[in-house]
């Protein structure tokens, strides 16, 4: 058995641990392009990286310059900060620190630590330290969850959560790179950054040498099935873990048949006349119908016996639970 | 001897590891052998190793403070470990045993049974009902075995001349058996050398002796594999690693009161299958908080119903509620009393030499020489509250006779205890300091002794005080097997 508070924590483990590695590495490949640009167009890619982290609106919209933007998803005490998100995957398994492996604990501990630490420290000059810190937390958390967990309840809700994150941020980044950029309605598509970001130029580069086009580029990035990134991967695995949970608990299977719809979707329907027809529109639609996924899995799930209680995507359950 | 020795003076009371002439101790003399081969630059490097190895778990705990901020510190421990001989733990464990089970017969004849200790004048009725731990609610609800406290952690000191007395009793929540597991673990890893010359009992079987004992507290009803859980107050409370700890070291689940429900007088745990059966409650908690219902009702801790739910006897809750009549510190001195009434044996552990101040004579003597006395407000712990009259202000002693004129039934005076002291790390060198023990007493069908406890240090020379909320420090504890000794 699991409780469904722990399980509700387990989730958000998985969720905030996904954050806080995306937007390291999107962080850090942003840093590495904006170099390359005029500050004023720095500022714009900036400002989309904000968005796509669903931020806008915690950053005022005359601090975006480059400095700023860096502290502020990096280290600084705002919740959609890296550093924040740490805070609530260690808190969230400090909640539920008898039911997961003591390895696991001690990993999220000591990148908590590692952390703090550099914080101090590191200015915005030099984050390229803290990404490396927090990508190799990341993968020393996500090995103790790989080799050292059985493949409980537990478990599955904390790949739940990811999957869901991943998904999520990967159709915002997706969104947001197919929005037009000037005045002209013109969509200036950065094949190789929207590639980077998902971890998965190599790949791309292998199968696709040739087509660098916004639609190749979103398609692949959707529905490649061995991709570890790209929706459809992420969707199956969780509709997997969702299904070894259905143990003849009824409350699962309102979850599954969401998740089920979704993936099936993108499975078999026509993805790239979707795109041709009206990229942005199809992304958000899809978003939005992962995001529900999200709030249906919550309300038949983590609270069956009481009113949904969702956090807000941006608010840090840790805090809570006071 | 080496440097680390060099300047150590011994501290008034009873050193355990040297004698009055300054000789090491038989049991000891491996020890500091040991010690004496390191300086105080080897000792820092195994302290840092041991703080990286608390701080890499999260072993912490909390210190609340007037600002209402809690600090979080690491878990203090000193190298010099504490030895305890075979033979000695033996005669401490009978006598806390046997403790233990006296006492446990007094709540079950006050709550349960005829209430025989009352009427035959053995702990006077009135004491008991004025007791801040006196539950009425608790009239009639049994429990398996006779057993309302199956978790209990008595405060041990040595006297003068190196005699073991019981200074309290602590039969509610007591706390620090998850340190004494962990500090073990650190010190097998930080300091393997230590142990080359002793063999010492292990303490890492915790878990399973509590899980057996929480088993065999199921309702009768229940299946032969009870459902048990924690019942934590959260992840805030100053003792939440140890809860989970606990829970990891069992294997059960540590939950919170929002996790349970009472329906029709059945506790169930929120689980994502939907409601869950629980027979066992180990709850961490206090009385008061327990069920809103019966007890405060702003409590958001506690569950609903519970109360009806153990009075219908489908529920164990571990320790039972009412237990703080016992551990009243102002009925501790009927507890020799006690032992003699139920057992009809001679108490083998004595207690401090105490003072009832509602007694006019008793009193009027204790007044007179307050300043060679301790003052207890009965119904304190973790060391608040207390004034130790050779260290204290005549102003403050006037104020200790004007508080117990004005209510003499919530204050006790005792005879110091020259607590006695073990060498222990300050700067670069070792010297005494005084400590106490807290061992840990559990009972089911039977009742236990767990080996050794945890021992807590005064970080200051001189000083009395070895509570962690008033920065003490704590020492790993060896019990020795049986010619433990090479």
């Amino acid at each position: 058995m699991i409780l469904a508070r722990h399980a509700e924590s387990l989730f958000w483990v998985g969720r905030y641990l996904e954050r806080s590695e995306t937007t390291a590495r999107w962080l850090e490949v942003a840093s590495r392009a904006s170099m390359h640009l005029l500050p004023e167009d720095a500022a714009v890619e900036w400002s989309h990286l904000v968005e796509a982290l669903g931020l806008g609106k915690l950053l005022d919209d005359d601090g975006k310059d480059r400095s700023d933007v860096v502290d502020f998803l990096l280290t600084s005490n705002s919740p959609g900060s890296v550093r924040a998100s740490l805070e609530a995957v260690r808190e969230n398994l400090r909640v539920a620190r008898d039911r997961v492996p003591v390895e696991l604990w001690e990993a999220a501990n000591r990148l908590h630590l590692q952390l703090g630490a550099l914080a101090v420290r590191s200015s915005f000059d030099q984050p390229h330290e803290i990404f490396r810190t927090v990508r190799e937390g990341c993968q020393a958390i996500s090995g103790v969850l790989s080799e050292a967990m059985p493949r409980d309840e537990g478990h599955a809700y904390i790949t739940i959560g990811r999957m869901l994150e991943r998904s999520s941020l990967t159709l915002r980044l997706l969104t947001v790179a197919n929005q037009p950029t000037t005045a002209e309605a013109e969509t200036i598509f950065d094949a190789d950054r929207v590639l980077r970001s998902s971890s998965a130029l190599q790949a791309f580069r292998r199968r696709h040498a040739h087509a660098r086009d916004a639609i190749t580029v979103t398609s692949f990035l959707l529905v490649t099935p061995d991709l570890p990134r790209s929706v459809l991967s992420c969707l199956r695995y969780l509709e997997g873990r969702l299904a070894s949970l259905d143990q003849g608990a009824r409350v699962m299977e309102s979850s599954q048949v969401v998740a089920g719809r979704i993936r099936s979707g993108l499975e078999y329907g026509d993805v790239r006349s979707a795109l041709e027809d009206d990229p942005v529109r199809y992304l958000r639609e899809l978003r939005r119908a992962v995001d529900d996924l999200a709030v249906t899995l919550g309300t038949s799930t983590f609270r069956p016996l009481g009113e949904p209680n969702m956090h807000a995507q941006f608010v840090r359950p840790g805090r809570s639970l006071r | 001897m080496s440097r680390l020795f060099e300047s150590y003076s011994q501290a008034r009371g009873f050193d355990e590891a040297f004698d009055s002439e300054g000789r090491p101790r038989p049991l000891y003399s491996k020890i500091i052998d040991r010690f004496s081969d390191l300086d105080a630059d080897d000792l820092r490097r195994i302290e840092v190793v041991v703080a990286d190895e608390f701080r890499r778990q999260g072993i912490t705990f909390t210190v609340y403070n007037d600002d209402a901020e809690g600090l979080e510190r690491t878990w203090p421990i000193d190298l010099f470990p504490r030895l305890i001989a075979a033979a000695e733990w033996e005669s401490v464990a009978r006598g806390l045993e046997q403790r233990v089970t006296a006492l446990n017969h007094f709540l079950d004849d006050l709550y349960v049974g005829e209430r025989a200790a009352v009427n035959d004048g053995i702990v006077p009725e009135w004491l008991i009902t004025s007791s801040k731990g006196f539950e009425r609610q608790a009239f009639g609800i049994s429990v398996p075995n006779g057993a309302h406290c199956s978790i209990a952690g008595i405060d041990l000191v040595r006297d003068a001349n190196g005699d073991y007395a019981v200074l309290e009793d602590n039969l509610r929540n007591p706390s620090g058996i998850s340190y004494v597991v962990e500090n073990r673990a650190a010190m097998v890893k930080a300091f393997p050398r230590l142990f080359e010359n002793y063999t010492v009992q292990p303490v890492d079987q915790y878990g399973e002796m509590l899980r057996r004992v929480l088993e065999s507290m199921a309702p009768p009803s229940s299946s032969d594999r009870p459902n048990i859980v924690i019942l934590t107050p959260g992840v805030y409370n100053s003792a939440y690693f140890e809860h989970a700890f606990l829970a990891r070291s069992m294997g059960v689940e540590l939950v919170e009161g929002q996790d349970l429900l009472v329906d029709d007088q059945v506790v169930y745990a929120r689980t994502i299958h939907g409601p869950l059966p629980v027979d066992v409650i180990y709850r961490r908690i206090d009385d008061a908080f327990l069920d809103p219902v019966s007890f405060r009702s702003d409590s958001t801790l506690g569950v609903p119903g519970l109360l009806g739910a153990m009075r219908a006897g489908t529920v164990t809750v571990c320790n039972s509620v009412g237990n703080g009549v016992a551990d009243d510190k102002a009925v501790y001195p009927y507890v020799p009393a006690m032992i003699t009434y139920y057992l009809d044996e001679e108490p083998i552990l004595p207690n401090v030499q105490t003072y009832v101040m509602w007694d006019a004579d008793q009193r009027a003597a204790a007044l007179h020489r307050l300043d060679e006395l301790v003052v207890k407000p009965v119904a304190e712990s973790g060391g608040y509250g207390i004034v130790i009259g050779p260290h204290a202000t005549d102003q403050e002693l006037d104020e200790c006779r004007r508080v117990i004129e004005a209510d003499p039934r919530n204050w006790i005076v005792q005879e110091v205890v020259q607590l006695s002291s073990l060498a222990s790390m300050s700067d670069d060198h070792l010297e005494p300091r005084h400590l106490d023990l807290r061992p840990f007493v559990l009972t089911g069908a039977r009742t236990e002794v767990f080996p050794g406890g945890l021992t807590r240090v005064a970080m200051k020379k001189g000083s009395l005080i070895v509570n962690s909320s008033q920065g003490g420090g704590s020492k790993d504890t060896w019990v020795l097997a049986e010619n433990g000794t090479r």
